[in-house]
């Protein structure tokens, strides 16, 4: 008999999910079978319940592992870059072809992996699903992600085939609203709060290890020729690596919202994340994993840029 | 028996108060979502409703990082302990547990740890028992208990409304003389309740593992196939190892300016790139699949080797926080068949 811990749960929320799901299994079947890939990344069961776990597939007979549920809430686009050895201009011969199950957030984060030459676009196969928000189990109960209520693309912008409708609706929630509630107070509270939030951080680094969008091989916290910043978790150092981790976000971050379900502290990382996103939005009419073609606004120089920030010494 | 006291939870300010006297207090307290040990010697409201701590309290003895010692040129000015004695109330079978393999390791006779030691000495450790273990929890799988007493100075059982405290130890003796006047004899029928309350958490839990299988896998499998498959989940954050009650492992780092310094010691986790990163920059553990095979390593094989202890106490902390769900217990449960028929594909 299986212990009951190890009775994976595998929640689902009526014929909808379960029909992706149906689908889901078929195309990585056929995707691996007539080998267009050789990997697929989807989801699991877990063994908690309220969670999905990735899996791995190499063998069409185990597209049968695959779910597909409410709680699916995983950036899988994190696993891209290790497959391609982080640095494309220094490429190995040969590169396998990975296959992804991506629901708007992880097909974001392809598209910025994409853009800045960490995954080569022919060598991943996005199966994208339309996404009508992942839940958490809040007293026993599913409930919808922040995040996911205010999401504005749940189908992927960037696919090889989609699952569902392209034309989902996004989130009821109307983006931006905490942040906007939260810079109406005054900058003592604001600061107040980061502080207080911060001096929660243990440094496990679980928001940049989830985080499909910091990949660097070597994080400027780490580094120790020269070393960048101390080892303890006084609030200052936790600060400093915060601002750099969140900074380096600025028009980068997809809003998926792993970083704050990481968090064993639950530190409210989101909020800051969405100022940047809002603040990219304003001044650079940019949001980040759109198109292909997109250059980041922040690695691009324009005759027409905003100079305002740039002041005489 | 007759030192055993039961105190209202109403009531259990005038206990930290009669405690204080003598003491810092420490006990759980709900913080933004958290539940934290902290200071409540001075006020602040404690909660008895937790499963566990969300951090747990190794940081009273190898904080997360201190200050060792500080210089200045080639004078040395140390760090002086703090000199009060003080009690943790509220920490779970488990995580005492914990601290028993800690001690194995920073109170080695030919060896022992200054720093921890100290802190060591000063803590009274008031345990208080489980009534309503999670499904994570699998403290029983691995040589615990939800009312196990190895590690405690007094043993504390939750019965609703009152607290009842039972001493196990000589300072814990020394604790309940100190706060007796807050409380009335417990009953043997509160006793009894007691134990009728950890005996059914008990039988709550389920898991299974077996470790002697496992150690003897680990014996012969340091190289095979299945630690490449078993990592690739992996993200390689360090939730597990900080969370959790018996990971030790720590780093050494001067921060200097100019000749005036201090040494730091820190956590670290076999779960980071930096960890055993040489000067050379060779790394014996470069990517997460040796990572995580040193993880289950040192837990199952090298400190039952070293110690004759098992490094994991079940408190289920790195199965509930795992943002990507790595089961430590599935993990073992496959440990122990490599290689066997039963495991046919090598994967979870």
């Amino acid at each position: 008999m299986v212990p009951s811990w190890q009775e994976r749960t595998c929640e689902s929320v009526g014929v909808k999910t379960e029909e992706i799901e149906k689908q889901l299994r078929k195309a990585a079947e056929r995707l691996l079978r007539e080998k267009k890939v050789d990997l697929f990344i989807g989801y699991g069961p877990s063994t908690v319940p309220g969670r999905t776990s990735p899996v791995f597939i190499t063998d069409p007979k185990d597209a049968e592992k695959l779910i597909w549920n409410e709680f699916c809430s995983i950036n899988l686009a994190n696993y891209l870059p290790r497959y391609f050895g982080g640095d494309l201009n220094n490429r190995k011969s040969s590169l396998p072809n990975v296959g992804l199950a991506a629901k708007g957030c992880d097909g974001r984060a392809a598209v910025v992996l994409i853009n800045e030459n960490q995954v080569p676009r022919q060598n991943l196969y996005i199966v994208g699903i339309s996404c009508e928000g992942m839940a958490e189990l809040i007293n026993g109960k599913p409930e919808k992600l922040e995040n996911c209520r205010e999401c504005s693309y749940p189908a992927p912008p960037v696919y090889d085939e989609l699952i569902g409708d392209k034309k989902i609706s996004p989130g009821k929630t109307p983006r931006f609203k905490r942040i906007e509630e939260f810079r109406k107070k005054p900058v003592e509270k604001r600061w107040e709060y980061f502080q207080r939030e911060m001096s929660k951080c243990i440094r496990c680094y679980a928001c940049r290890q989830v985080c499909p969008t910091c990949y660097c091989r070597e994080c400027f916290t780490e580094e120790t020729r020269p070393r960048w910043q101390g080892v303890s978790s006084e609030v200052s150092e936790v600060i400093y690596y915060h601002l750099g981790r969140l900074f380096h976000q600025a028009g980068r971050c997809v809003d998926c919202g792993s970083c704050s379900r990481a968090c064993p502290v639950g530190i409210d990382l989101r909020l800051f994340l969405q100022g940047l996103a809002k603040d990219v939005k304003d001044l650079y009419d940019y949001e980040a994993g759109l198109a292909l073609d997109q250059s980041p606004p922040l690695a691009v120089f324009k005759p027409d840029d905003l100079q305002g920030f740039i002041t005489e010494p | 028996m007759k030192n055993n006291i039961s105190i209202a939870k109403s009531g259990f300010r005038k206990l930290i108060d009669a405690a204080a006297k003598k003491y810092r207090f420490f006990a759980p307290v709900e913080e933004d979502g958290n539940v934290l040990f902290r200071d409540v010697s001075e006020g602040g409201e404690i909660t008895f409703d937790y499963l566990n701590t969300t951090t747990n309290p190794k940081d009273f003895f190898l904080p997360r990082f201190e200050t060792l010692f500080r210089y200045n040129k080639d004078e040395i000015e140390p760090v002086l302990p703090d000199e009060k004695s003080f009690v943790v109330f509220g920490i779970r079978p488990c995580d005492v547990q914990g601290m028993t393999v800690l001690d194995k390791v920073f109170l080695d006779e030919d060896y022992p740890d200054g720093y921890y030691r100290d802190r060591r000495e000063k803590a009274t450790i008031v345990t208080l028992a489980c009534n309503r273990p999670d499904p994570t929890c699998f403290c029983g799988a691995v040589g615990g208990g939800p009312a196990m007493e190895e590690g405690s100075d007094v043993m504390a059982y939750d019965l609703g409304e009152r607290i009842i405290m039972k001493p196990v130890s000589r300072r814990g003796e020394d604790f309940i003389r100190a706060v007796s006047g807050s409380g009335k004899k417990a009953t043997v029928a509160e006793m009894k309740e007691a134990e009728k309350k950890t005996a059914a958490a008990a039988e709550k839990m389920k898991t299974e593992i077996d470790l002697p299988a496992v150690k003897k896998s680990l014996d012969s499998n340091f190289e095979n196939e299945f630690w490449t498959e078993v990592h690739q989940k992996c993200v390689g954050c360090g939730i597990c190892t900080y969370l959790c009650p018996t990971c030790y492992c720590f780093d050494l780092t001067d921060e200097s300016r100019g000749e005036k310094g201090k040494r730091l010691r820190s956590w670290d986790s076999c779960m980071f790139p930096l960890f055993t990163l040489h000067a050379s920059g060779h790394n014996p553990r470069p990517s997460g699949k040796e990572r995580l095979r040193q993880r289950i390593m040192h837990k199952f094989k090298y400190l039952p080797d070293n110690f004759q202890i098992t490094g994991c106490t079940g408190c289920g902390r790195c199965v509930r926080e795992c943002p990507v769900n790595l089961d430590i217990r599935e993990v073992l449960t496959s440990v122990a068949v490599i290689g066997s028929p039963s495991n046919n594909d090598g994967t979870l």
